[in-house]
């Protein structure tokens, strides 16, 4: 498991070539799922993880977001984005883990293709479930394994490899947020059962 | 199910090119004095490890214009089948360069439409999500 500094190297690093990688093929797919996703933003929203900040032109306009990356580098490049956005919208170089949010500060949680990456995901969203206030919810748009053969099977030979350059490609997330004491609400499958939107709200 | 003509182009040219090299490689990489059940469980098997390889390098190659998991998934999987298949057939017979090639993009394209069904089936809410 990567620590926290092995972390923000791995996505420093990944920074230069991220658009390249992500904001043509990728993000043209899957725009209009998380357009439907982050439609849903509503009070005061913590985004993570912001990256570029390929994801704030799928932001509804007059949102108050506070977004968070673990890499300088990658705020940085967000910051033309971060400008530009028809809203409120902070952002912070933070790790997930060790968020100096206080307790129950945000009425939702939004996640995109992160905690595909989060070195410790259960304590992770669990740290998520701290800062979220009371009948808040955490809304994200992740890839994760998948249960379907051969595909569980390929996505297993791979990861060790996918690893080092950058994501995991076989977490069980929707297992990891129960983990973390979220009750989910909605699971909907987006590419196979590997690209999906998952809705959650903490347990009682 | 993806309708954009852009896209399925895109989904069926990677896994097709997986199938095709994969096929072509491993026909190079089996000797033709492999005969019998051990060599040819050893050709399925340097076809399936060649296969995958070449697989997800021609899905990683397409990701950036076509999606990430999209085409890289068919794409693998396309390498991985077109390798076994194509590195059992050679113990068994002799295929020509080209016919390993042309046999591996059929399997490809068979591979996006495995694929396209399990998509057709998987899309949308899951039913019954598990409660914690």
């Amino acid at each position: 498991m990567d620590n926290p500094q092995q972390n923000q190297k791995k996505w420093d690093s990944a920074a230069g070539a991220y658009d390249f990688s992500t904001a043509g093929g990728p993000e043209a797919r899957w725009r209009p799922f998380k357009k439907t996703l982050f439609s849903k933003m509503a009070g005061k929203v913590l985004f993570l993880a912001v990256g570029t900040g390929l994801d704030i032109g799928c932001f509804p306009q007059g949102q108050d977001i506070t977004g968070i990356d673990i890499s300088p580098k990658m705020l940085e490049k967000a910051r033309p984005r971060i400008d530009a956005y028809d809203g409120q919208m902070t952002v912070h170089q933070m790790d997930v883990h060790e968020m100096t949010f206080d307790d129950a500060t945000f009425d939702q949680v939004f996640t995109s293709c992160t905690f595909c990456s989060v070195p410790d995901p259960v304590r992770g969203l669990s740290a998520l479930r701290r800062v979220l206030k009371p009948g808040g919810s955490l809304n994200m748009f992740e890839h994760t394994g998948s249960h379907i053969f051969p595909f569980n099977v390929m996505l297993n030979v791979a990861n060790p490899l996918m690893r080092r350059l950058g994501p995991e490609v076989n977490r069980n997330t929707v297992g990891n947020v129960q983990k973390a004491g979220f009750e989910i609400t909605r699971v909907n499958n987006i590419f196979l059962d590997v690209v999906k939107t998952i809705e959650a709200v903490p347990a009682c | 199910m993806e309708r954009r003509l852009y896209f399925i182009l895109g989904d069926l040219s990677a896994a097709v090119l997986s199938g095709a090299c994969a096929g072509w490689l491993v026909q190079f990489m089996v000797p033709v004095s492999f005969n019998g059940p051990l060599a040819m469980a050893a050709a399925m098997l340097i076809g399936r490890i060649t296969g995958m390889a070449v697989g997800m390098l021609c899905g990683l190659l397409s990701s950036p214009f076509f999606g990430a998991m999209e085409p890289v998934l068919p794409a693998s999987l396309a390498g991985m089948v077109a390798g076994m298949v194509i590195g059992t057939a050679m113990v068994m017979s002799t295929l020509s360069p080209l016919n390993a090639a042309l046999g591996g993009a059929a399997i490809g394209a068979l591979c996006l439409l495995y694929t396209y069904v399990q998509q057709t089936r998987l899309f949308g809410d899951v039913d019954t999500p598990v409660k914690s």
